[in-house]
């Protein structure tokens, strides 16, 4: 039912375009808390996985969100599959809403995205009985930051996709 | 252009309830088994061990950044006036480490010269009958202390003593076809003629071959000694030469009841110093 908004690719093939970016930021976002040895950071993971969902969802699946997640969780040193679980209610949710994600202004997106990332760190939080003050002040923080950082990765991915996986 | 308007206004009216890939009754199966890995590695704690292996397979790909940063180093400090200052560092080096060796090889030729000078100065003092020469090619140690000397043998004998650079040490015991067996003077059932340097008494000294130690045969009762009195060769016997230092009394027991005292002597020679001997014959 899709077909005609999931534009067929010949240039790039957009399965491993996605794949490629995501992997991308998984390795981005492990150096980033690498650099800064904090618990919680910028899900940038998420986040791109987020924007696929939205952008091409008949060709994102499970494949990408699973391995990325298992990947977090052993850089992280967490149970595995803590990462995964949210990763997939994430991509299904997005995928379900998807229309009306996209028909949002780029504000409203930050919003709904950052609503995301508060619930994905405070779980985390939770179960690992890692709630503190300070650890609430990098909830908050991180948050904030990635609200910010939303448009910046959602332009940047909108123009790989453009860029790449399209033909004119 | 009606037409295509109003298809996709339907389509995006349905649309609201489509998903893309991941419909439920996808997600659940994989839900289910992600819940079942997070399970397991809850109660079994198997993630650590993934990574390590993770972590080996990937080390030749992480290790590529630091070997390219290695080898663009290298390259630069090999064009540097540097690397020439380094290559005259190592040359000096070089130079260092064999002036070292040459070194520690005069060292070694002013021992063995120090020594030989000892030996030609007892060989002189001692006004001996005969002496001659001798290096020490192997060692034995304890129980079977020994020493292989190798010199000319034609003009040796059994009875011959043999010193070093610290005084009397042994005698020839065996004599083979370029070498000579030495055991040491308190080699077990060794006798010594000697006297106790404090009252000048004349004594037997017989070698018990453990602690280089010699007892002190048939000594009288009331001879009153004291711990340390040196014990010196009397050259009774002509067998040892005189004055040199055997050892010094370490134990004493004297029982009332018995003529004799038994007497441990303990001795002062030293078997396995240097490398030279001089045979002698008083």
């Amino acid at each position: 039912m899709t077909d005609f908004i999931d534009k067929k690719n010949t240039t790039f093939p957009v399965y491993l375009t996605i794949g490629l970016t995501i992997v991308f930021f998984t390795i981005l976002e492990i150096t980033l808390r690498n650099i800064f040895p904090l618990f919680l950071g910028i899900p940038l993971t998420l986040m791109s996985l987020v924007y696929w969902n939205m952008a091409l969802p008949k060709s994102v699946g499970l494949f990408w969100a699973i391995m990325c997640g298992f990947a977090l969780d052993l850089f992280q040193d967490i149970i595995l599959g803590s990462n995964v679980m949210i990763f997939l209610i994430s991509s299904y949710l997005i995928q379900r809403y998807f229309h009306r994600l996209r028909a949002l202004f780029r504000v409203q997106q930050s919003l709904i995205v950052a609503s995301m990332i508060l619930i994905y760190q405070t779980i985390f939080l939770v179960t690992f009985s890692k709630f503190s003050s300070s650890n609430f002040l990098e909830l908050t923080f991180f948050t904030f930051i990635s609200a910010l950082i939303w448009p910046l990765i959602f332009g940047v991915l909108r123009f790989i996709r453009i860029r790449f996986t399209y033909v004119n | 252009m009606n037409n295509k308007e109003l298809k996709q206004t339907q389509i995006s009216q349905t649309a609201i309830f489509t998903t893309g890939s991941m419909r439920a009754s996808k997600i659940f199966p994989s839900f289910f088994l992600v819940t079942c890995i997070f399970f397991s590695d809850f109660f079994l704690n198997y993630s650590k061990d993934i990574k390590v292996f993770f972590l080996n397979a990937s080390q030749p790909i992480t290790e590529i950044p630091s070997a390219i940063g290695q080898i663009y180093s290298r390259a630069t400090f090999f064009f540097s006036s540097q690397n020439q200052l380094f290559v005259e560092i190592e040359t000096l080096r070089t130079e260092i480490e064999e002036l070292n060796f040459e070194i520690l090889k005069m060292k070694s030729i002013q021992n063995e010269n120090d020594e030989l000078s000892q030996l030609l100065n007892y060989s002189k003092k001692g006004k001996f009958t005969f002496s001659m020469l001798g290096e020490i090619k192997s060692k034995s140690f304890f129980p079977n202390e020994s020493l292989n000397i190798e010199t000319d043998i034609k003009k040796l004998n059994d009875n011959m003593i043999v010193i070093n650079r610290k005084g009397v040490v042994g005698q020839i015991k065996e004599i083979f076809p370029k070498s000579v067996k030495v055991f040491p003077i308190y080699a077990k059932g060794n006798i010594v003629p000697a006297y106790i340097n404090s009252n000048g008494l004349n004594i037997i000294l017989k070698g018990l071959g453990e602690d280089k130690l010699f007892s002190i045969e048939n000594l009288s009762s009331d001879v009153d000694l004291k711990i340390g009195d040196e014990i010196f060769s009397s050259g009774l016997g002509g067998k040892f030469p005189k004055g040199y230092l055997i050892g010094k009394i370490k134990k004493i027991s004297n029982n009332p009841n018995l003529k004799f005292q038994t007497v441990e002597v303990q001795s002062t020679a030293v078997f396995n110093n240097g490398s030279k001997v001089l045979f002698i014959s008083p």
